[in-house]
């Protein structure tokens, strides 16, 4: 009975069932058949509201709304362009930084790919770039900036794992920008190969540039300087730039307006954290009983049995990671933190390391086949089937799996600021 | 293709959709206020405390019930408007007719586990009136926890107009980047 259930959720979760229900359907049924009252579930999800920095999820994502749906995107895109506009492949490095600086402030909510993607895609079309490389940029730079704070995956990480959420800032820096060099050169050797022009470096375009994007600029500095100094807390950054945002694209720049605007924008920033947060409840429930099952431990003892070595098992987190992040979403992969934490520590991998090495998995399953979050707000940005954008992105990709080498076996990188600023 | 007694049905079923639509309309303005609300009481808040030493008691906890509320409606107008999360990727592989099928199969599993969710969270409820919980400053927290069968039983209420529609040959939801 209990396998026959099993297949019959398996089997709709592929044809397309609500993932929500997906995971509702696993947590009923796994109660059911322990004996426990199927009320267990919700008592499970509703702990979601008991999350202290949950809030800063709809507020930074109403922000990033904000930030998609007004010019703000324009501008910063003019900014970046007269920053490094002249470097070769300058225009897909504007993309890159673009995309790493939307995606911390909408934390890969799939926000980055409907603001920046569409903008993005006919300029580097116009440019010279080919189609492929553009889309499959765009598409896995979707969540590029996931390691940056504030990010909201480093955040939720920072809630299921216990760890401090301020030192995962610092330690997400190195390797951010890691990913972001490596992609920078894999686009500058594409862009010369393929004969893109380069654009002249000009001092008064960049002061108009800077001129016109003044009043978003501050917006990073609020986030990391604030809570770097420990002037804020998260929940604080996150109402200060929902706030600020608001009142620059409404009453500064006027890009949207009051009435016209405003309701529908709260209305689909709260739609998606909907659509984010019901899943995530109906995890809670799911994983809890895992836990409770002692999986953690039992997957524990197992694994001793066959490794050893730190090594060993670094190697094997990030296949299961990979697989994982590509099959599920972002929420239900974080979920699993509980699960791997008391494994890892028991091998010796640092929680702040592990978070990194967790969350720069997730930026490649994002926009890995078949199920990358990225994926499918890709072809429904883009307008194409998902299969193309599995070829487009599989360049990038390998990039990506290059770097997540280097920050799972050279632990420095992530660890290495924490020395000077986080107190370690 | 399908029976006739269903098209009668469908006729039937236009005053339940419009209840659907107006259940949609109220869900979004409710969506409005909760954020403009939100957004408020946790800006106050940051100016409270780092400037006068001080805090709206009530503040954190009316914040962290309407994120709680914003979650559940959200999701409620998501399906509604078919853009919950999921995955796509064999769905598309199949013909018109077996799609249609497996469309059906999923809306009326969804409305079983929706219903289940519901009769689950009412039991949930029962147990927190019965244990007389609080939620924050006095409040009952079955008040705020209400929002959680009402929206399941709304999920469930949508899947089974998806599920008749679907029956009833309408075109079926797409997924976004198609139409």
């Amino acid at each position: 009975m209990g396998t026959v259930t099993a297949i019959v959720i398996i089997a709709l979760a592929l044809l397309g069932a609500p993932l929500f229900v997906v995971f509702c359907a696993a947590a009923l049924a796994l109660f059911y058949f322990a004996g426990t009252d199927m009320s267990a579930v919700v008592v499970e999800m509703y702990r979601i509201s008991t999350i202290p920095l949950l809030i800063t999820i709809p507020l930074f994502t109403f922000a990033g709304f904000l930030l998609a749906e007004s010019k703000a995107s324009l501008r910063i895109v003019r900014f970046s362009r007269a920053l490094v506009g002249w470097m070769p492949g300058g225009l897909a490095i504007v993309a890159l930084i673009v995309c790493a600086f939307f995606t911390a402030f909408t934390g890969a909510s799939g926000v980055t790919i409907i603001a920046v993607g569409g903008l993005m895609l006919p300029v580097l079309a116009a440019d010279g770039y080919k189609e492929k490389f553009s889309i499959g940029l765009l598409t896995t730079s979707g969540s590029l900036g996931l390691l940056f704070p504030p990010s909201l995956p480093i955040i939720i990480y920072g809630l299921v794992s216990g760890t401090s959420i301020d030192q995962l800032f610092i330690a997400g820096l190195l390797p951010g920008l890691f990913i972001v060099i490596l992609l920078s050169v894999y686009s500058m050797i594409t862009a010369e190969r393929s004969g893109v022009k380069r654009t002249e470096f000009s001092w008064r375009e960049l002061g108009l540039a800077t001129r016109e994007f003044a009043w978003e600029l501050p917006l990073p500095v609020v986030v990391i300087g604030g809570i770097y100094s420990g002037f804020f807390t998260a929940t604080e950054a996150a109402a200060i730039t929902a706030f600020y945002a608001f009142i620059v694209e409404v009453f500064i720049h006027r890009d949207l307006h009051l009435t016209r605007d405003i309701p529908r924008v709260m209305r689909e920033s709260m739609i998606l954290v909907g659509a984010i947060l019901i899943i995530l409840g109906a995890v809670l429930g799911f994983t809890n009983y895992v836990v409770d099952a002692q999986v953690p431990i039992l997957a524990l003892d197992f694994i001793k049995q066959y490794m050893s070595s730190k090594v060993v098992f670094l190697i094997l987190l990030n296949i299961v990671l990979l697989i994982g992040g590509a099959l599920l979403d972002m929420l239900s992969a974080l979920m699993l933190v509980p699960l791997v934490l008391p494994i890892a520590k028991e091998f010796g991998v640092d929680p702040i390391h592990l978070g990194i090495i967790y969350l720069a998995n997730l930026e490649i399953g994002y926009s890995s086949p078949p199920a990358g979050l990225n994926l499918f707000i890709g072809s429904f940005r883009f307008k194409r089937p998902i299969i193309s954008l599995y070829w487009a992105s599989l360049p990038f990709l390998s990039f990506y799996v290059i770097a997540l080498g280097v920050i799972t076996y050279w632990p420095d990188l992530s660890l290495f600021l924490l020395r000077y600023f986080g107190g370690k | 293709m399908w029976p006739e007694f269903l098209s009668v049905t469908i006729d039937g079923m236009k005053y339940l959709r419009q209840l659907d639509a107006f259940i949609e309309k109220m869900e979004g303005w409710a969506l409005i206020s909760i954020l403009s609300v939100m957004m408020s009481v946790a800006f106050v808040q940051v100016i409270l405390r780092n400037f006068f030493s001080t805090a709206l008691s009530w503040g954190d906890g009316l914040t962290r019930a309407l994120v709680l509320w914003a979650g559940f409606v959200g999701a409620s107008i998501a399906v509604k408007q078919g853009r919950y999360i999921n995955i796509d990727a064999f769905s598309r592989l199949l013909g018109d007719r077996s799609k249609r099928v497996s469309r059906i199969a999923i809306y009326v599993f969804s409305s079983v586990v929706c219903a289940l969710m519901g009769v689950a969270s009412i039991t949930f409820i029962r147990m927190e009136i019965e244990a007389e919980q609080k939620f924050s400053m006095g409040v009952d927290a079955w008040v705020v926890e209400m929002i959680i069968p009402i929206v399941f039983f709304f999920l469930t209420f949508r899947f089974l107009l998806k599920t008749v529609s679907a029956l009833a040959g309408e075109p079926l939801e797409k997924q976004e980047w198609e139409q």
